[in-house]
């Protein structure tokens, strides 16, 4: 109904000191998980209360900064009063609560007391009305408009806004009449709304009165009111006011209480709760009347001051049975996985003698057995010793917490299934046919997931680590094939024996279970190698060959080229091209259908100019050069590579290069008629020798990978001067308005 | 209406010839920097003490988010006292990176804003200023966002404007431009990146030798910030995990649960809580601050150089954590020194 604030001011931190360094997540960030590299999920056994003090590089897990403040009581207050207004209420008590003005509520109590003889004209037609005459609505109706008031001085707008009157702390409210209301309807009748008006009078002393008034009122808090949600807001509301008083032993005790007991405050608990020295600290403890109070005090520490291996040792000492360790306990392993990394079988070298404490820590209370739940720490355990590589223990611990883990439990089921397979894969040397069989099952549960299945469920790391080890092990061996299928790389098609025998596996019928999931998990399939391989031919200027693989590319032969692939230009300009109409499209396999019917002509003496011509700039643009890069594009040569640095190393060559496109434009040279004809070809030869220089001179120098604009040597385009024997020509008039460089160059 | 940047250099080279004989009297003022406006006693004394006139109030600061759709203030400024010099003014904080993603209209708006929001708190206290200051450490890429930002708020507002100068907007003055404001102030601290080592952040001879004698050539009057503010580093494994607001060595000379080793720094015996800070055992807090016999070494680092058109001298910044650290004669006796 009201936004809260549990302090009168919101205090930013001023820019002189802003600094936040946090605990680095290594892996996350824009990019990465919020909890960085995770393989053990808290949500399979920490209360989902707790959810929002999950490790997280966000302020809070899956939250960032909390702003309910303004709706994180609408659900519970609308049941409250439904439950005492009786269900039919439901529809209209969550309006009437959050959306009915005071103006309103106010021309409606007066109808229902009989002193008016229509109800506000935002209700008319309401079945509620019809009660008008029921007490308890009356008592409603008279409630609500003494809540609404509060709104002028409780709700405070602390969202980002260039208006300063927001900003400013709210106008005196002169609370007295408020006040003598709310104390009325607190001394009597029904304790359902005793509370709620107990409630109104100890948020208005927070906001208009003194800091020790509320914390006087408090005090008075009748015993007969059930400690309820309503009972720890006004409990949250007397621990600000004792913050104000600096009394931070005392509030800091009271916050603790309504972080142990109001899941709706636990966040604005969290960040109101500052001891300040050791030694209020201590009295904060000494205030404690039980083990489990102490707990929560510690629980507390450990997670908002990140010290969660102290917290956990001091709640074991208090209680081991506590359940208020789990949640330490979950961020400890979740800092402590950190050094495991998915890419490698070897971890991140962290260690320092906070981890080695984490491990002393869990392993001997996993071994005493006397927690709540000793399968959550042998789990850990187990988890803690495979990564610190220490395989057989882990299996150990693992098999334990499998005896006992609740069967109910999918997600700690799903959790502790995938740390027995990679612990397996871990401590298994040989990748043999007894581990393929032994893991097959798992590898086909994991693969077979999807994220709705289990949503909680962290598993992207550990497959992506399963797929990296496999490959390794196979690679040891030899096994080139099946290492390829977990781990794609690219210089594995460098040779043509690995695309053979790839091919035939992929194709091979009659796979077993195994090598059918090796098959399935390949990121690269028998149609991208046969797309490949006929965009090698094709830059070999084997076109029938290439035309015969490509047909075998199944849905690649007939992607489309953006551009036609037989345009010449003086200028390159890939997006006009693109742009431009095109009669025919071009797809992958009928450009090589083109290509060979041109070197037909040309092998048959028919038109050898145009054909010629057209061949030149069917190769040109095939090229990384050209406007149509689609043809070589694919799954293993890459895509959308905007530079040559960017093809990989193996390819680049290939596609950069320009002879073949030399080749026909020489020849067409050598069959041109007429001056113009001889103009064009020379240009686009220049071009070609362009190309090449940027080949030699810059992209074949790794160095020069971030300093690409280098200004080519004019003088090594020679062909510039054969052009210039044109310059009587169209053709060249036209050049030398387009072409920079010719201009230069005649300059 | 403020004087176009031509006539100002002019002006500083007729200054610079009649030096020798027409000696300029500087004056002293400070930043306050808090986000509740109220002074305590002490530093309302050291105001009257040094017949500080001017305060340079920080107002609110500027971000923008990635996240985010537009800029917007943060920290505004709550007045619970009416300020005490005759003259206030005002300091915004723009983060660099709001200049990073405006275009032209987005610029106009947050002049629009800014101006707005600052006249806004002026009037709660009815404060009345002729000049505003904007501190941001721009860097080349935002070079023309927020030199085009100053304009379009000195067309909107009528007012003087001044901006902060890093030292490397000094040395770099060809490259990184010198904003098309009315004055700048040097700020001459923050030289180095927070570090775990023994290097001084706040103050570094080294670094400031290397650039202060670029100052000589810098087109633009200056004042001078020097820092009498002092902060702890925490430590743990070798890397600053924490900045201790305001945190000083005072503050952990007389807690047992610290124990001192040279250069100002300790080291934490037990985890405990301190100072609403709580350090895990084996901790180290290195605390920094600039001393009084280098704050003197700064001004004769910055005298040997500016050509004695330092105008005045402001004080980063006024709080009673910081004044605890000082004489309390030392504000004057620097201003003495400046030339």
């Amino acid at each position: 109904m009201t936004k809260q604030s549990l302090v009168k001011f919101w205090i930013a931190p001023a820019s002189a000191c802003l600094l936040a360094l946090g605990v680095a997540l290594a892996c996350a960030g824009d990019w990465g998980e919020e909890y960085g590299t995770s393989n053990f999920a808290p949500e399979a056994f920490v209360d989902s209360s707790f959810s929002p003090f999950f490790l997280s590089n966000q302020f809070y897990y899956k939250i960032g900064h909390e702003e309910s403040q303004d709706q994180r009581f609408n659900n519970s207050n609308a049941a409250a009063w439904t439950a005492w207004l009786g269900d039919a209420a439901k529809p209209e008590v969550g309006f009437l609560l959050e959306k009915a003005s005071a103006g309103s509520i106010d021309s409606t109590l007066l109808f229902a007391e009989g002193k008016l003889s229509t109800p506000s004209p935002a209700f008319i037609g309401a079945s509620w009305l019809q009660k008008k005459s029921d007490k308890k609505w009356q008592a409603f109706l008279g409630y609500l408009q003494l809540a609404k008031k509060a709104e002028l001085f409780a709700l405070n707008n602390i969202e980002y806004s260039w208006d300063y009157d927001n900003k400013k702390p709210k106008a005196t409210f002169d609370a007295t009449l408020f006040n003598q209301q709310a104390q009325k309807g607190a001394a009597s009748g029904d304790v359902f709304l005793r509370q709620r008006y107990w409630f109104q009078w100890i948020r208005s002393l927070f906001f208009n009165g003194e800091a020790a008034e509320v914390v006087q009122r408090f005090k008075n808090y009748p015993a007969a009111f059930p400690k309820n949600e309503m009972y720890y807001r006004c409990m949250a509301y007397t621990a600000g006011a004792l913050r104000q008083l600096k009394n931070y032993t005392q509030a800091n005790y009271y916050y603790s209480l309504v972080y142990a007991n109001c899941n709706a405050l636990k966040t604005a608990a969290h960040y109101s709760f500052h001891p300040q020295e050791e030694k209020d600290w201590n009295a904060t403890l000494a205030l404690c009347t039980n083990a489990n109070e102490k707990a929560t005090l510690w629980q507390m520490l450990g997670i908002f001051y990140a010290d969660e291996q102290r917290s956990m040792r001091e709640i074991y000492q208090l209680d081991p049975k506590s359940d208020k360790i789990d949640l330490l306990l979950a961020r400890a392993i979740n800092k402590y996985e950190q050094k495991f990394s998915s890419s490698s079988e070897l971890y991140v070298p962290i260690d320092s003698a906070k981890l080695r404490g984490t491990y002393a820590f869990v392993t001997n209370v996993a071994a005493s057995g006397n927690t709540l739940h000793p399968w959550i720490w042998q789990m850990a355990a187990g988890y803690l010793n495979f990564l610190d590589k220490k395989y057989a223990l882990a299996s150990s611990w693992y098999e334990k917490a499998r005896k006992s883990l609740p069967e109910a439990n999918a997600l700690a089921k799903a959790q502790l299934r995938l740390l027995q397979l990679i612990n397996f894969i871990g401590r298994t040397n040989l990748a043999d046919t007894k581990l393929e069989n032994t893991i097959l099952p798992d590898l086909q549960w994991l693969g077979s997931r999807s994220p709705s299945d289990l949503p909680d469920f962290r598993y992207a790391d550990a497959l992506a680590w399963v797929k990296n080890t496999l490959a390794r092990k196979y690679q040891k061996q030899k096994e080139l094939v099946k290492s390829e299928c977990f781990v794609s790389k690219t210089s594995f098609y460098a040779s043509r024996k690995n695309c053979e025998l790839m091919k035939a596996f992929l194709l091979k019928p009659g796979k077993t279970p195994f090598e059918q999931l090796c098959a399935d998990w390949s990121a690269i399939k028998a149609e991208n190698i046969f797309e490949y391989q006929a965009v090698q031919l094709a830059f070999a200027d084997s076109i029938a060959p290439a035309i015969n693989l490509m047909q075998q590319a199944a849905s690649a032969a007939t992607v489309q080229l953006a551009g036609n692939p037989f345009n010449g230009r003086i200028n390159d300009c890939h997006d006009c091209d693109h742009a431009a109409p095109q009669k025919i499209k071009y797809s992958k396999l009928s450009f090589l259908q083109k290509l060979a019917e041109m070197e037909d002509k040309v092998k048959a003496g028919q038109e050898i100019y145009t054909n010629a011509l057209l061949l030149g700039n069917g190769f040109y643009n095939m090229s990384h050069y050209g406007n149509a890069r689609y043809f070589y594009e694919g799954k293993i040569i890459g895509e959308s590579m905007s530079s040559p640095f960017y093809l990989d190393s193996i390819f680049r060559p290939m596609l950069t290069d320009m002879r073949l496109a030399t080749k026909y434009y020489s020849l067409a040279l050598q069959n041109a008629s007429s001056d113009e004809q001889r103009a064009k070809c020379q240009l686009l030869l220049a071009k070609c020798q362009r190309n090449q220089w940027y080949n030699d001179y810059i992209y074949s120098n790794e160095k020069k990978k971030y300093d690409e604009g280098e200004m080519i040597n004019l003088r090594a385009l020679t062909r510039f001067a054969e052009l210039r024997k044109y310059s009587n020509t169209q053709y060249y008039r036209e050049a030398i308005k387009e072409c920079g460089y010719l201009a230069m160059y005649v300059r | 209406m403020p004087s176009a940047r031509l006539p100002q250099i002019l002006l500083i080279v007729s200054c610079t010839i009649f030096f020798s004989c027409q000696q300029r009297s500087k004056s002293m003022s400070f930043y306050y920097w808090r986000t509740q406006f109220f002074m305590d006693s002490s530093e309302q004394q050291v105001l009257r003490d040094n017949q500080v006139n001017k305060l340079y109030i920080r107002y609110f600061d500027i971000d923008f988010p990635k996240e985010d759709t537009a800029p917007a203030p943060v920290g505004i400024l709550q007045w619970n006292q009416q300020p005490l010099t005759p003259e206030v003014i005002p300091v915004v904080y723009i983060k660099n990176r709001v200049f990073q993603k405006l275009n032209t209209a987005g610029i106009r708006a947050l002049a629009a804003h800014t101006h707005d929001l600052i006249s806004q708190i002026s009037k709660a206290k009815q404060v009345v200023h002729n000049e505003v200051q904007f501190d941001c450490d721009w860097t080349d890429s935002t070079r023309i966002a927020f030199f085009h930002f100053i304009e379009t708020y000195r067309g909107l507002s009528q007012q003087i404007i001044s901006v902060t100068i890093r030292l490397h907007q000094v040395k770099y003055h060809d490259r990184t431009g010198v904003p098309p404001a009315d004055r700048g102030v040097l700020m001459y601290y923050n030289m180095s990146d927070i570090n775990p080592g023994n290097r001084n952040s706040i103050y570094d001879k080294i670094i400031a030798d290397n650039y202060v004698k670029y100052l000589s050539a810098y087109p633009m009057q200056l004042d001078l910030a020097l820092p009498i503010f002092a902060w702890g580093l925490q430590v743990r494994d070798g890397k600053v995990v924490k900045l201790l607001n305001k945190m000083n060595y005072l503050h952990f000379e007389t807690d047992s649960n610290f124990q001192p080793l040279p250069n100002h720094r300790f080291l934490a015996k037990q985890s405990c809580f301190h100072g609403g800070y709580y350090f895990i055992a084996g901790d180290e807090i290195k605390t920094e601050h600039v001393e009084e016999k280098e704050l003197m070494e700064m001004v004769d680092q910055v005298n040997k150089y500016s050509n004695g058109r330092i105008r005045d001298l402001i004080f980063y910044e006024l709080d009673k954590e910081n004044l605890s650290l000082y004489d309390k004669a030392i504000f004057g006796k620097i201003l003495d020194r400046t030339r």
